[in-house]
């Protein structure tokens, strides 16, 4: 019974998620707009931009193979499954105890080689500068990310993230020095990816149209809810319902969750010094910071 | 039963390498086929170690041959790799430097791989003498730290076993087994020939020198300092084991992602591996000095996980690199270009190499690079604070080591196999023969069934475990799941990939609803440019993306980021041009320098603390 719960809960994330990530990225770029003095377009235009393209025919160039046509599935697919194990409302889904964040990170980095590998098949310029800017990118965040991971998991004891979230919640390891080093190094690879990454996917998105470019903008706005729901779970874990709580409980867990990711987005809108994103600098900061929180850890040896 | 596997599979490995020169291509790849299967015998049966004195060899001594779980992991290894790449005379004599079990024995066979590695190589003179110089040079160091802790007296593994080496004896054997295992396997500072040899050999026989090589070498480095030195060894071998092969994995990856020859590009992808391997080895050394034998034995673990990975995957980068030099008549990377129209069953199996190389879920190398990940957050937290540091900045390296191999996968496989040709070779490429097309396939679905299913390897090196550390890792690394810990969350390679399949079978439909949308095909688009004239039939070569332009961006930033001049900064009339160009580039980000400097601050304040 409890099983059936927690696959009905994992369901409700999954289309939770895929419903409220093209509405994320709208709310953060009606925001952004009106920082710039613009009206900005209406919150729901990634929505309808999605069923715009997907109502239109595909344009293949005629030297594209399968690898081109399939790989806006594929990447699709990663960003989707890694999205599945990051929590939104409730904890204890049926795909809990998958939902380690190396193999998260891997999965989008799995989208991203992806992404950057059909870009080159493409035969464009401006192709293959997009899938080389985004590999590069992705040197420059993805050590960062495993040493802040390194330093989460020795104050938590565990690389999984609903059990991280337990103890953090738990208020055993507190608000230290440590930990919050560790969390900024994440927030300084999130804005990285969600601020520098976008110029690299527009370049690797360019020979496509139709619906293979609606799941790649898709896909792109799971990402960004993805990193927002994980930074909400690590910087504030708080408001998670259990799978196996009542249905109300749920909603106070969904009431959270977007409290949360509502904060974050208009945090994120607010970095306005991240426009522009120099990989080196993003990896000497995030390192910088991992490295910092590793050291203090030490020295308060504080280990779990 | 399993005393009987010695006699046989030594009988293999000396038929292959006496009678290997002679045989057909399918009789010797049936005969590594019938020693993995030997050796997975052994594991599966119980695996008693036996041994057997063989009356040659220098007077007074014998010959001895032995096979214990941990041998038999290894050949298991060897035979499969030797299977699929046509080098059996080297596949003989490595598979009878495993079995060897005395000094004398061991520097003969280890003489003999190397002569037979040196026969592969196409161009003669320097590399050849090269090859077989290293191998005597690598022979004699592990015969001196051989002969350290019995002074010579008992020649014979279980002789050396009864009577480890103490003090100064032992370092000075440490030391002497990392020059010879570490030369042989190609670990830093001596990590140059092998991607060199890689690219100097035959198209049929390179794939054993990156694929077989590494894990025998690897083999050799743990059989005399974790298990021949015995347990009461200090910790900071585990150190300096760390420090080699964090710097040999750096190594590895920044050739790969830079260099322009393909089978360069696959040695260097065994470089930055066999660096991996010898941080797992490191990690269980300390483990093992602080008395956590269930965590050395995972680090362990993650070090055998590893040589499973080059001597599948990597084997099968090599294979799959030398089918695309012979079918496209070139190994430049800039001459290359679309070879999946021509090799589509190559270009996948490259594919699933690349995925291992990136460490992407859920292929074998992630499995590995998990575990070991697993491994040093362990160490971490067990170790005491000098050793947290330490470990920490080896985080660091394998991190962005792991990283940069991703970029190197990406380029390779785009740029050799992907996108448009760049020469009318390339563009006629033809896929391999069928022998040589079934070696690449069956690699590639080994390579794709044990990174859903890390744990049945685990499995296997069980024995081997229990030989060297009297631990295994039942309680944590199951069918399904490969744990940190017993009763923890861990890996589940298998329900990721199976999520991953059902996700993407479910986009695909999803894409194909109302199929009355459909698609139309034209010219690429490309940003609105006019599409290139008729006597351009594969395209503008400028409009395409090449590799050292694929590979400038990162390229760019590690310049700046070690303060390297960038390579535009040209002032040929000033004398101080270099200063200049140094100063130039270090004035300009005033930030980055600040950033730099803190970054060092870190570094040193890591160090200092910690080991107040």
């Amino acid at each position: 019974m409890s099983l059936v719960i927690a696959l009905v809960v994992q369901l409700l994330h999954l289309l939770l998620m895929l419903a409220m990530a093209p509405v994320a990225l709208g709310v953060s770029r009606r925001i952004e707009a009106r920082l710039a003095d613009r009206a900005g377009a209406p919150v729901m235009q990634p929505w309808r931009d999605l069923i715009r393209l997907a109502r239109k025919q595909a344009a293949f160039a005629g030297s594209a193979s399968g690898v081109f046509e399939l790989a806006p599935s594929f990447a699709f697919a990663a960003t989707l499954v890694a999205a599945l194990l990051v929590p939104s409302f409730a904890r204890g889904m049926a795909a809990a105890a998958l939902a380690d964040v190396v193999p998260i990170a891997g999965l989008l980095l799995l989208a991203r080689a992806v992404m950057a590998l059909a870009a080159i098949e493409s035969g464009t310029a401006l192709g293959g500068l997009g899938g080389s800017r985004a590999m590069a990118l992705s040197v420059a965040t993805e050590p960062a990310l495993l040493l802040a991971v390194f330093s989460l998991a020795l104050l938590t004891g565990t690389t999984n993230l609903d059990a991280m979230e337990r103890v953090l919640r738990g208020g055993a390891v507190g608000a230290r020095l440590p930990l919050l080093l560790a969390l900024a190094a994440l927030c300084v690879i999130a804005v990285a990816r969600l601020r520098a990454a976008p110029m690299a996917e527009a370049g690797m998105a360019h020979e496509y149209s139709g619906r293979p470019l609606a799941l790649l903008l898709w896909g792109a706005a799971l990402r960004q809810l993805l990193w927002l729901g994980l930074l909400g779970n690590l910087l504030l874990p708080w408001g998670l319902a259990d799978a196996t709580g009542t249905p109300l409980s749920w909603l106070v867990g969904l009431v959270a969750w977007g409290a949360k990711v509502g904060a974050l987005t208009v945090a994120l809108a607010l970095w306005q010094g991240a426009r522009a994103v120099r990989p080196a600098e993003v990896f000497l900061v995030a390192i910088l910071l991992a490295l910092l929180a590793a050291a203090f850890l030490f020295a308060s040896q504080g280990t779990a | 039963m399993s005393a009987l596997l010695l006699p046989e599979l030594a009988a293999v490995a000396a038929l292959l390498l006496v009678a290997g020169h002679w045989l057909p291509a399918r009789a010797s790849a049936a005969l590594c086929g019938v020693g993995a299967a030997l050796a997975l015998l052994f594991l599966l049966a119980g695996t008693t170690a036996s041994a057997i004195n063989l009356p040659l060899g220098l007077p007074g001594s014998h010959v001895v041959l032995a096979l214990d779980g941990f041998s038999g992991f290894v050949l298991l290894l060897l035979f499969v790799a030797a299977a699929a790449g046509r080098a059996p005379v080297l596949a003989g004599a490595l598979a009878l430097t495993v079995l060897a079990a005395d000094e004398f024995s061991l520097v003969l066979t280890l003489e003999m791989s190397a002569v037979a590695a040196a026969v592969l190589l196409r161009e003669g003179g320097r590399k050849v003498v090269g090859m077989v110089g290293g191998g005597v040079v690598a022979g004699l160091a592990l015969s001196a730290a051989l002969a350290l802790p019995t002074a010579g007296t008992d020649p014979s593994f279980a002789g050396i076993r009864a009577h480890p080496a103490q003090g100064s004896h032992a370092t000075a054997a440490f030391f002497l087994a990392l020059l010879g295992a570490g030369g042989a396997g190609g670990l830093a500072p001596l990590h140059r020939w092998l991607p060199r040899a890689q690219a100097a050999a035959s198209a049929s026989g390179g794939a054993l020198i990156a694929g077989a090589v590494p894990p025998v070498a690897a083999y050799l480095l743990i059989r005399l300092v974790v298990d021949l030195a015995g347990p009461a060894q200090p910790g900071w071998w585990g150190g300096v084991l760390l420090a080699v092969g964090a710097t040999t994995a750096l190594l590895g990856a920044a050739q790969a992602f830079r260099a322009d020859d393909i089978r360069t590009i696959a040695g260097a992808a065994a470089t930055l591996h066999g660096g991996l391997v010898a941080v797992g080895i490191g990690l269980a050394l300390v483990a093992r000095a602080a008395d956590l034998s269930d965590l050395a034995a995972f680090a362990l673990g993650a070090a055998f996980l590893l040589m499973a990975t080059q001597a599948i995957s990597g084997t099968l980068l090599a294979l799959a690199m030398a089918a695309a030099e012979t079918g496209a008549g070139t190994r430049r990377l800039d001459r290359l270009g679309g070879l999946l129209r021509g090799m589509p069953q190559t270009t996948a199996c490259v594919l699933v190499a690349s995925a291992t190389l990136a460490t992407v879920p859920p292929s074998l190398g992630f499995a590995a690079v998990w575990t070991l990940f697993q491994a040093l957050i362990g160490v971490a937290r067990a170790g005491g604070p000098g050793w947290q540091a330490v470990v920490t900045l080896a985080t660091l390296a394998v991190a962005v080591a792991v990283a940069v191999g991703a970029v190197a996968a990406v380029r390779l496989a785009g740029i050799a196999f992907l996108g448009r040709p760049r020469t009318p070779r390339a563009a006629a490429a033809q896929e391999p023969p069928m022998p040589a097309r079934a070696a690449l396939l069956s690699l590639a679905a080994l390579t794709l069934a044990l990174g859903a299913f890390p744990g049945l390897l685990l499995a296997l090196a069980g024995p081997a475990l229990r030989r060297l550390l009297g631990t295994d890792l039942s309680d944590r690394a199951g069918w399904l799941v490969v744990a940190p810990l017993p009763d923890a969350p861990g890996l589940a390679a298998a329900a990721l990939a199976v999520l991953l399949i059902l996700a993407t079978l479910a986009t695909v439909r999803a894409h194909k609803l109302r199929a009355a949308v459909g698609h139309h095909e034209g010219a690429a688009w490309e940003g609105g440019a006019a599409p290139p004239p008729p006597w351009l039939p594969f395209g503008d070569p400028a409009t395409q993306i090449g590799p050292a332009g694929f590979a400038d961006p990162l390229a760019g930033a590690i310049d700046a980021a070690t303060f390297r001049p960038a390579r535009h900064v040209r002032r040929p009339w000033r004398r101080w041009r270099k200063l200049s160009a140094w100063a130039d580039a270090a004035l300009r980000p005033p930030i980055q320098a600040a950033l730099t400097a803190l970054l060092a601050a870190t570094i040193a304040l890591l160090l200092l603390v910690v080991l107040a």
